[in-house]
């Protein structure tokens, strides 16, 4: 089996975290800024603490680490050359 | 179950059921990133039928994205309590988490009902068929982890294995995904509508 010797985290701490997030979020929405730039940067922030404290990649092997990393590249691919693809066919 | 495979002067211990779920994880990654990008393409095309600033509002997906957060810290507690070899509070956080993930559903298809009483049908235009395309699946693999929940909580009742938390383990990676994922569902459907 694998390493069982760490802590656990505070988990609880980690989800209000992720709640407090969640309530910036949609408070954005309402104030007269550039919404994108927070939009992106709390959904961020959302993800790695979901995937580095709730999946235990910062704690477990680098293993999975890297095959959950490889694919992420090549989505981001993906969402460019569709973006760029449909926004050259409106111009 | 764990197979060992030596390197060059270092070990790799890795269970080989934990890394079939992240290999299949990845996998999803590609196919959710797809949905989503197909999503921001298309659901501006509208030209006649609800656009997603008419019909979306913000207030059922909020609460859902609450559900879904207090739902992954109650799936990594049952993980933790296991651990601690505390197999029944393990057991009652696994079915809170899937209660959890049942109260998703019906408040997405309370959404759903609503959507479909103003007009916005997935024929409507191709903002609802992206639309109910990109949340239909997500929703979908939400009942997915529900059952896979409620089947691993029912066998941890029946039996005490060392094995039990790779069980309890491998049903979380996929519940937290599935929370990722709607993290970015919600961000990009109904926040930057």
């Amino acid at each position: 089996m694998e390493a069982k010797a760490h802590k656990h985290p505070n988990y609880v701490l980690v989800g209000i975290v992720l709640i407090i997030l969640t309530i910036l979020e949609v408070s954005v929405m309402a104030l007269p800024v550039p919404q994108l730039p927070f939009l992106l940067g709390f959904a961020i922030a959302k993800g790695l603490l979901i995937v580095l404290y709730f999946m235990h990649l910062k704690f477990d092997s680098r293993l999975y680490a890297v095959l959950f990393a490889y694919p992420w590249p090549l989505a981001l691919l993906l969402v460019a050359i569709l973006i760029w693809v449909y926004f050259g066919f409106r111009a | 179950m764990a197979s060992h495979h030596p390197t060059a002067g270092a070990e790799i211990t890795v269970d080989s059921r934990k890394l079939g779920v992240w290999v299949f994880l990845a996998s999803e990654v590609i196919f959710f990133a797809a949905l989503i990008t197909s999503y921001l393409v298309l659901h501006n095309r509208v030209t006649s039928g609800p656009t997603a600033h008419e019909a979306l509002t913000l207030t059922i997906p909020t609460i859902n994205t609450m559900i879904l957060l207090v739902s992954s810290v109650a799936m990594v507690l049952a993980l933790a309590h296991l651990r601690d070899g505390n197999r029944r509070a393990s057991i009652a956080w696994l079915l809170t988490t899937a209660w959890l993930g049942i109260c998703f559903l019906i408040l997405k298809a309370v959404e759903y009902n609503h959507h479909l009483h103003e007009g916005l049908t997935p024929s409507v235009n191709v903002f609802g068929s992206a639309y109910y395309t990109v949340t239909g699946f997500h929703a979908a693999h939400v009942a997915a982890g529900v059952i896979w929940i409620l089947s691993v909580a029912l066998g941890l009742r029946r039996r005490i294995s060392p094995q039990n938390d790779v069980l309890v383990e491998t049903v979380g990676l996929y519940w937290h995904f599935v929370d990722l994922v709607w993290v970015a569902i919600f961000m990009v459907v109904y926040l930057m509508r």
